[in-house]
């Protein structure tokens, strides 16, 4: 579904990305770790066409297409979904109208017929559960005057109405406390299926206690320097990043 | 006007037709016309040198010899009505700036509630070139009275429809007079029949009883080849409340005036609008409020949205008098600039002569935020589409304020036009 192969990147001339290689198939959930500064959100960014970075080396393919070929938009329209670290607030412009907006963008993008009023309510309804949002927020404006908690779960809401094929998820557990946590985190095992993958950022193994991925990745110094199962997240929490520091020379994963 | 001989010896003309004319009914109003002429024909129009037009050249309006339209009505003009047949209330159709009671709708001579004349004649005290031509014009325009303690639920719908040929102008005038404990909503709605170059000249006095509560809307959609120069002059008595709101879309240039007098203590008067320039457009929006008596609140928020290398002036003006007490005085302007020709010159003006008093005034210029661009491109909205959707983001919160659904259905589509999107923003 994703294969990165030797991605370098750069914001303002400062190199980042120093080499990021890593395949990701469907029903995977993969996690990236990684000290902060090491590349993390840079990766996430890059890979949803963030402009302010600079795509210098490598490649990426996403259902066997060139990601650095489309637009952020035609990104999101072949199933990529970012949930950002921090949801931009857009007064003016209430959530439903703009998750409407998005998702008939992306049904016409398919070939699909945008969906009426009616039917994208019920999904609406529908989809809000999963992340138990308060119903008063669908016609607020995006975020604004949201709490830190409501912003994660709308951006999973999002998702959930979205139904990316592979999501991004940059550090959406940071600033949570635990029962927000638990609410994100059974969001995301409600939409994981066979046919999506995940990509989760994060900078705690908390999330992973209640998200169990398939791979763990740690990022440092913008290169991936090792890869495992989920015990690795375990082992982290004990020995922390200096451990794979010291050890980063033999051990690529 | 000595310099522009040409300008001087139309007027001239008109005044002499003037002199010769005896009008009998009127004869202090015959007086005044024939005053305001001759001054005008001394001190000329406004030009860049005066303060308050520096940054509005009226060149082409100085130049240019403006014959009065004649009234008759084409076809073009009376189809244009029927685009509003489907808003309430009463529909007062004026014609080259000249009432006709043929065209309007819903008028019932019987309706206690109100009365509607057409003997409005309206004489400011201090007026610019452009007043003062007007003032010597004017055609006859409408009274209307609201008595005590009415409260219309449905707007007064007044149609401008500019219809002339070329360098035609046209002059109507509006007298509104709430009465005590009344309310109404005024809309004053100005088209163009097609795209010949016109010039409306228009002067609306809005008089507010005790406890009166007026809310005026103003919609200017007339061709890009027109010019308008709109006064606005509103006189409020004790714990009334006035709302205006612009919504200026239409005009190579035109400039708006509004002039507010808080009379009685206890008055609130709200001033907000929208200005969308595109091409090479010029909106001039000129705001004055008189805080002259103690305990009144004025809230101001004008948003522009500037493209292509149009440019706008916005220039409010708060004058706290000196027994003004407790005055709350709030004014902002907001500016989005879509293009790196656009321009705006903005002017917040406090003249405070009384010491218990709040007044904030801001102003803000600036792009569309790349970040919340990105947002929304990153969950599938095209770039243009996303950019269109957080410039009417912008102005929405001055168009959510009109109440009328169909009147607002309106005035969202000539935004939505603008920006070339179609959305269904409130669905």
């Amino acid at each position: 579904m994703l294969k990165i192969e030797n991605l370098k990147a750069s914001v303002d001339g400062k190199a980042i990305l120093k080499g990021i290689n890593l395949e990701v198939r469907a029903g995977e959930v993969h996690a990236i770790m990684g000290p902060n500064g090491s590349g993390k959100s840079t990766l996430a960014n890059v890979l949803a066409g963030r402009a302010d970075y600079q795509v210098d080396e490598g490649r990426v393919e996403f259902r066997d297409k060139d990601l650095f070929e489309m637009a952020p938009e035609d990104r999101a329209r072949e199933g990529l979904f970012l949930a950002f670290q921090y949801p931009v607030e857009i007064p003016g412009v209430s959530n439903v109208y703009f998750l409407k907006t998005a998702l008939n963008e992306k049904r016409k993008y398919q070939g699909l017929e945008e969906m009426d009023a009616a039917a994208f309510l019920k999904l609406v309804r529908e989809r809000m559960k999963i992340v138990d949002l308060d119903k008063s927020l669908l016609n607020r404006s995006v975020n604004e005057g949201f709490s830190g908690g409501e912003k994660k779960r709308n951006e999973i809401f999002h998702m959930a109405v979205l139904e990316p094929t592979l999501a991004l998820l940059d550090e959406t557990d940071s600033g949570l406390d635990i029962d927000a946590l638990r609410i994100v985190a059974s969001g995301v095992n409600q939409l994981r299926n066979e046919k999506n993958a995940f990509i989760i950022v994060t900078h705690y193994q908390r999330l992973l206690e209640y998200i169990e991925p398939d791979f763990v990745h740690v990022l440092h110094d913008g290169r991936i320097i090792r890869s495992g199962g989920k015990e690795l997240a375990l082992e982290l929490e004990e020995k922390g990043y200096d451990w794979l520091k010291q050890g980063s020379g033999e051990s690529n994963g | 006007m000595d310099n522009l001989p040409g300008l001087s010896a139309h007027y001239g003309q008109i005044l002499e037709t003037l002199l010769n004319q005896q009008d009998n009914n009127h004869p202090d109003q015959s007086v005044l016309r024939k005053n305001a002429l001759q001054r005008l024909m001394e001190t000329g129009f406004p030009s860049t040198r005066d303060e308050e037009w520096r940054f509005t050249n009226t060149k082409i309006l100085n130049e240019t010899a403006f014959r009065l339209a004649d009234t008759v009505t084409n076809a073009n003009a009376s189809q244009e009505q029927n685009r509003f047949d489907n808003w309430p209330g009463i529909r007062l159709v004026f014609v080259n700036g000249q009432f006709m009671a043929g065209l309007s709708k819903n008028m019932d001579p019987n309706d206690r509630r109100l009365s509607i004349e057409n003997t409005a004649f309206i004489a400011d005290s201090e007026p610019d070139g452009f007043g003062l031509l007007h003032l010597a014009l004017q055609n006859s325009g409408l009274t209307i009275r609201i008595a005590d303690n009415v409260q219309l639920s449905e707007p007064i719908h007044l149609l401008f429809i500019a219809s002339g040929a070329d360098n035609e102008m046209m002059t109507p005038v509006c007298d509104i007079n709430a009465g005590r404990n009344s309310g109404l909503t005024i809309i004053e709605n100005f088209i163009s029949s097609d795209q010949n170059t016109n010039f409306t000249n228009t002067h609306t006095r809005i008089r507010l009883s005790e406890n009166a509560s007026v809310r005026h809307i103003k919609i200017i959609n007339e061709n890009i080849r027109s010019y308008h120069y709109g006064q606005l002059r509103v006189d409020q008595e004790r714990d009334s409340r006035f709302q205006s709101l612009a919504f200026l879309f239409g005009n190579k240039l035109n400039r708006n005036n509004i002039s507010i007098i808080l009379n009685g203590s206890g008055c609130e008067s709200l001033m907000d609008g929208v200005f969308a320039g595109h091409r090479n457009q010029h909106h001039d929006v000129h705001t004055l409020i008189h805080h002259a008596s103690p305990h009144c609140r004025s809230h101001e928020l004008y948003r522009g949205i500037l493209a292509d290398e149009s440019s706008a002036v916005f220039s409010g003006k708060i004058h706290v008098h000196p027994d003004a007490q407790k005055t709350d005085a709030l004014q902002s302007n907001n500016c989005l600039l879509l293009s790196d020709q656009a321009t705006i010159n903005t002017k917040p003006q406090l003249e405070i002569y009384a010491d218990d008093v709040k007044c904030t005034h801001g102003a803000t210029v600036g792009q569309l935020n790349e970040d919340q661009i990105y947002y929304l491109r990153s969950r599938g909205i095209p770039e243009k589409k996303a950019r269109n959707i957080l410039t009417y983001a912008f102005a929405r919160e001055i168009i959510e304020q009109v109440e009328t659904e169909e009147v607002r259905n309106y005035i969202d589509q000539l935004l939505l036009n603008r920006l070339e999107e179609d959305m269904d923003f409130h669905k």
